[in-house]
């Protein structure tokens, strides 16, 4: 989820901060190795089955 | 009733060497290899407990993990330990089990009186008779329900060792789980490929239903061979898989024999973690009961668990046994039995032929088809039981010492399940089976709906080859054929006929280990719980040790019969981990006591333990809390009195400290701060608050502009690692918005506070390069300094509010760079402060910490609103614009100090308006005798705080039983204009 511009005003920072769809599927979240490299990076995984089909760095 | 017990060669027993053991203080003797139930049984001890609801007299009714009755006390070198399983806890000498859930004896129990009055006490009871009035909960129900509730009995071992446990970690392709004949064939079939195999099993030794038929005993053998010479495979006998987590994670619980533990130095119980690329899933399957009326009196056992004991101790569960079957296999145990001597007294099978009656009334057995149990005399142990037709006619009196059920045989699928797999209904076995996806694994045998040893086998083998396909391609498969030892073939079977339920005059029980009946499942169902998963938590049906492994599919039955609806459509509620009991020492492993936690040691750590300090334990840190061991406030306000009149030095070391370099640096800290930092001149110190997107305040600390392009930023010692994610995941999510590298530089640079009008002077004898009037390095200055020979950084920064400087230097050049700065101060009068003196002085000068920025507070409510930013985006800054953010009713910073001097104040103390039943207005987050005035001071967070000050208030703490007026007043109790600091 990105987060909203500057001025997009409460409404649109409420809904980055507080409302998440809580979907069954396929869902693209940030991880960080805090126990290794510190890199944060990025994952696909399907929220009923956990598998994750895709992943990438940051910077990806 | 006196008959021998024991009148056959078990399969694990040693008949020549005697166990002693007491039982509820009785002495008896069993034989090695005996479980406590075997032995139990053995010496026709019918009784073992009383159950959980009713206090009804139980006995053991299976063989094995499933068992839901038969659970005792084990007083156990670490004291009691309760609801322990009599069926799979082995016998040892001098071992001491008593009953649970009974007062006062197992033979009299008052608790009974509950079976008499169970019609007050349906399911659901508590939630509904408890309710009014408020007052009755705290002080008449609920200590009178946690009295009479729960399951066996818990005592405190604090201060006593537990049994010790260790953690392992095992990597494997395939995890079978279960080693009977399915799961031993697979295990063969894969070490064939060249797999890596871990075959655990929960029981004392592998071969599952093969142990059971002698049959079999030679395939088993075979197989035996196969695997111990084979180099990819492991075998885990006593492992119990207690989770399966996803990705090939699973958990299992192992139990050391007694001899593996006196090897092990004691230990008990390991927890492996498992990762494989796939699993196999061989659990069998498990016997299931039947409801009628009086099933659960003792000497009612499952028939599958009286030819258990027959097999594999040599006991007899009776000496005239009867049989309530609806299924061939359970025949088994009659034709085992009747084969040892012993003499049946009928089989009642509600099915109007089979193969299974044919072969016994061959034997001269008397066999009832088309027949019910409809009640069972005797209340401590089976005496006679009650037959008829099917259609009610036919009563007959059968005087039997146990009663065999059977109601057929169900697919062990509960990790299955966890690992995502559909249940299908399975009409030729009337049970339910599962379908794993392949990616993760297979289901084998019994566990796949495959019932017999033989057919067990072959599947286990089909399940392996498509395994081993999968990991290993077409040209991986397998390399040999290994010898093939000789399958004994099935028996020919009649069809169960699906049954579950006998409804007469009297309790039957779905769920024996809850005292859920079948009319509680109704009754459930009648209230509105109609899914499977309601009605489990309406009755607890299913719940506990034995997760209703025996009865699970009996209550799902009575509840579709309820509804009119197919079996197949309510279907059972979902297992979750853990499957099995597991106690919490396995689940700690090692982490226990000092190492619960790893600890953080300040790299002066050795010399403030010769200095007499008393630690304190902050997040993983140890910290010097007061360099005296003597209780109280006097030393700490010794401390605190010597940085007021002169000069004092602590270690800050644990502070967070993040190293920000790179073009895009100011950018960045204005976007994660709420102030600014861009324009903080190069040399200088700023105080800054980050806030959450939300708009609350997070952390707090000064940040230093050592370059254009070089910040340094400090964390409270309690946010530091928290801090850091947060500052990672801002900079690194942005993509490639901010040009800026992080560096966690909290362990490198040792950090001292120097504080007290006299800190100058001190600081000028040991920072030789740097000029330290006002003029040249003022208040909030920062600069690179060499501090005692050792290259560092001094920061004109204060917490106490006098004349302050911090001090950093490398870690490792602490100790030279601590005791020069000691040195010097000597002649002034310094002295070293722990964190109580710290706290004391940051009371007094208003300074917020982790009590006050509690995640609750916005900048608004700690006086800081003016701090943020009118102009640029930052992190917090659209949410901290909410009008609720700002209102002037919330909870505000404020001081309070007691209005009579001799009255201390409490942290956590309520403030209430000095009216009656006034509620709380706000709390006391911090507090401390002053050494700056007489009596204590403190922190507070009040509704409309500012609008309050000069009022007077109510500070109610009533777990001290104290109740003090209070003034409310500024935060800043000391120097409220900043005087000292600049000075």
């Amino acid at each position: 989820m990105a987060r909203p511009a500057e001025d997009a005003g409460i409404d649109a920072f409420t809904a980055f901060v507080y409302e998440r769809d809580n979907r069954c599927g396929w869902h693209r979240e940030w991880w960080l190795h805090v126990g290794g490299c510190r890199q944060l990076l990025w994952i696909e995984r399907h929220t009923l089955t956990h598998e994750i089909r895709a992943a990438g760095g940051s910077d990806a | 009733m006196q008959a021998p017990k024991r009148i056959a060669r078990g399969l694990l027993t040693e008949d020549e060497r005697p166990v002693g053991f007491r039982f509820n203080g009785r002495p008896l003797v069993g034989v090695a290899g005996d479980t406590l139930a075997s032995a139990l049984l053995a010496n026709g001890i019918r009784l073992v407990g009383r159950s959980f609801k009713y206090h009804r007299p139980r006995g053991v009714v299976t063989a094995g993990p499933e068992e839901p009755s038969a659970l005792v006390d084990l007083m156990g070198p670490a004291g009691r330990e309760p609801n322990i399983r009599a069926t799979t806890l082995p016998l040892h000498e001098g071992l001491i089990a008593h009953s649970q859930n009974c007062w006062p004896s197992v033979g009299f129990d008052l608790g009974a009186l509950n079976d008499g009055i169970a019609r007050f006490l349906p399911a659901g009871f508590y939630y509904k008779t408890f309710m009014a009035p408020g007052w009755a909960w705290e002080r008449i129900y609920e200590p009178l329900i946690r009295r009479a509730a729960g399951l066996g009995r818990l005592e405190a071992i604090v201060g006593r060792q537990a049994g010790p446990a260790e953690t392992v970690h095992d990597h494997t392709d395939v995890l079978v789980v279960g080693a009977g004949a399915a799961g031993m064939a697979a295990a063969q079939r894969l070490a064939l490929c060249r797999l890596k195999v871990l075959l655990v099993d929960q029981d004392c030794m592998i071969g599952g239903g093969t142990l059971l038929d002698p049959r079999w005993t030679a395939w088993r053998a075979a197989r035996d061979a196969d695997l111990a010479g084979a180099p990819t495979v492991r075998i885990l006998p006593r492992t119990a898989v207690i989770g399966a987590y996803g990705h090939g994670v699973f958990g299992a619980l192992q139990t050391l024999s007694a001899e593996q533990s006196a090897l092990f130095g004691g230990l008990r119980e390991r927890l492996r973690i498992i990762r494989a690329r796939r699993v196999l899933v061989a659990t069998g399957a498990i016997e299931r009961l039947i409801a009628f009326p009086g099933n659960d009196v003792p000497g009612v056992m499952l028939a599958g668990a009286a030819l258990g004991y027959l097999r594999r101790y040599g006991v007899a569960a009776g000496s005239r046994p009867a049989f309530f079957v609806n299924n061939d296999p359970a025949y088994e145990a009659l034709f085992a039995l009747t084969e040892a001597g012993v003499r049946c007294a009928a089989v009642i099978d509600v099915r109007e032929s089979s193969r299974a009656a044919d072969r016994a009334r061959a034997l001269g057995i008397e066999v009832r088809s088309g027949a019910l149990v409809t009640a069972v005399r005797g209340r401590r142990g089976v005496r006679a039981v009650i037959v008829t037709g099917r259609d009610g006619a036919g009563r007959a009196e059968i005087e039997a010492d146990c009663l065999l059920m059977s109601g057929g045989h169900s697919p062990a699928t509960m990790l299955a399940t966890q690992l995502g797999a559909a249940s299908r209904w399975q009409e030729p076995i009337a049970a339910f089976a599962a379908d794993l996806a392949p990616s993760i694994g297979r289901i084998a045998g019994a566990a796949n709906g495959l019932f017999g040893i033989a057919a067990a086998a072959r599947d286990g083998e089909r399940a392996a080859d498509a395994i081993a396909q999968e990991l290993k391609g077409a040209e991986g498969g397998v390399t040999g054929t290994g010898a093939a030892p000789e399958v004994p073939p099935d028996p020919e079977i009649t069809p169960i006929a699906a049954f579950w339920e006998v409804r007469g005059r009297g309790k039957a029980f779905a769920d024996l280990q809850n005292d859920v009946t079948t009319e509680d499942v109704r009754l459930a169902c009648r209230e509105g719980y109609v899914h499977a998963e309601h009605m489990k938590r309406f009755t607890t049906h299913g719940m506990a040790t034995d997760q209703g492994r025996i009865g699970g599919l009996v209550g799902s039955a009575v509840l579709a019969q309820a509804r009119g609806l197919p079996l197949s459509e309510v279907g059972l509620t979902k297992p979750r981990p853990y499957i099995e009991p597991i106690p919490f020492a396995a689940l700690a492993g090692g982490e226990v006591r000092e190492h619960f936690k790893p600890k953080r040691r300040l790299p002066l750590d050795a010399w403030h333990t010769a200095a007499g300090a008393t630690f304190v334990l902050t997040g993983l840190w140890l910290r010097p809390l007061v360099y005296s061991r003597q209780p109280g406030w006097d030393p700490v306000l010794k401390e605190a009195r010597a940085v007021r009149r002169a000069v004092g030095i602590t270690d800050v070391s644990t502070l967070g400290k993040i190293d920000v370099q790179g073009p895009g640096a100011a950018r960045f800290l204005d976007f994660v701060y709420a102030n600014t930092f861009s324009t903080l001149p190069i040399g200088r110190a700023r105080y800054g608050i980050m806030l959450r997107e939300d708009g609350m305040v997070f952390d707090d600390g000064t940040t230093s502009r050592l370059g254009p392009e070089h910040f340094v930023v400090t964390t409270t010692t309690a946010n530091s690692a928290a801090v850091l994610e947060h500052l990672e995941f801002q900079c690194q999510s942005a993509g490639a918005r901010f040009d800026v590298l992080l560096t966690d530089v909290g362990d490198q640079w040792a950090q001292f506070a120097l504080a007290g009008p006299r800190a100058r002077e001190v600081l000028s004898a040991v920072a030789t390069d740097v000029d330290l009037s006002n003029r040249a390095f003022p208040f909030m200055a920062a600069a690179a300094a060499t501090i005692a020979g050792v290259a560092g950084r001094l920061y004109r920064i204060s917490f106490s509010g006098e004349l302050a400087y911090e001090v950093s230097v490398p870690a490792n050049h602490a100790q030279q760079a601590w005791t020069a700065l000691l040195d010097a101060g000597r002649a002034f009068g310094m002295v070293p402060y722990g964190l109580d003196a710290l706290n004391t002085l940051r009371i007094e000068k208003g300074h917020v910490t982790g009590a006050e920025l509690n995640g609750n507070t916005s900048a608004e409510d700690l006086g800081l609103g003016s701090m943020l930013k009118s102009s640029g985006d930052f992190v917090g800054r659209a949410l901290a614009q909410r009008p609720g953010m700002k209102a002037q009713d919330r909870l505000q910073l404020v001081g309070v100090r007691p209005t009579k001097v001799s009255q201390r104040l409490r942290n956590g103390a309520q403030l209430v308006a000095p009216a009656a039943a006034s509620s709380s207005l706000g709390y006391v987050t911090s507090s401390t005798p002053s050494v700056e005035s007489d009596g204590w001071v403190g922190l507070a967070l009040l509704a409309g705080g500012r609008q309050c000050i000069g009022r007077r208030l109510i500070a109610a703490s009533p777990i001290h039983d104290e109740s003090i007026e209070v003034e409310i007043v500024s935060p800043r109790h000391l120097d409220p204009e900043n005087a000292r600091v600049r000075s």
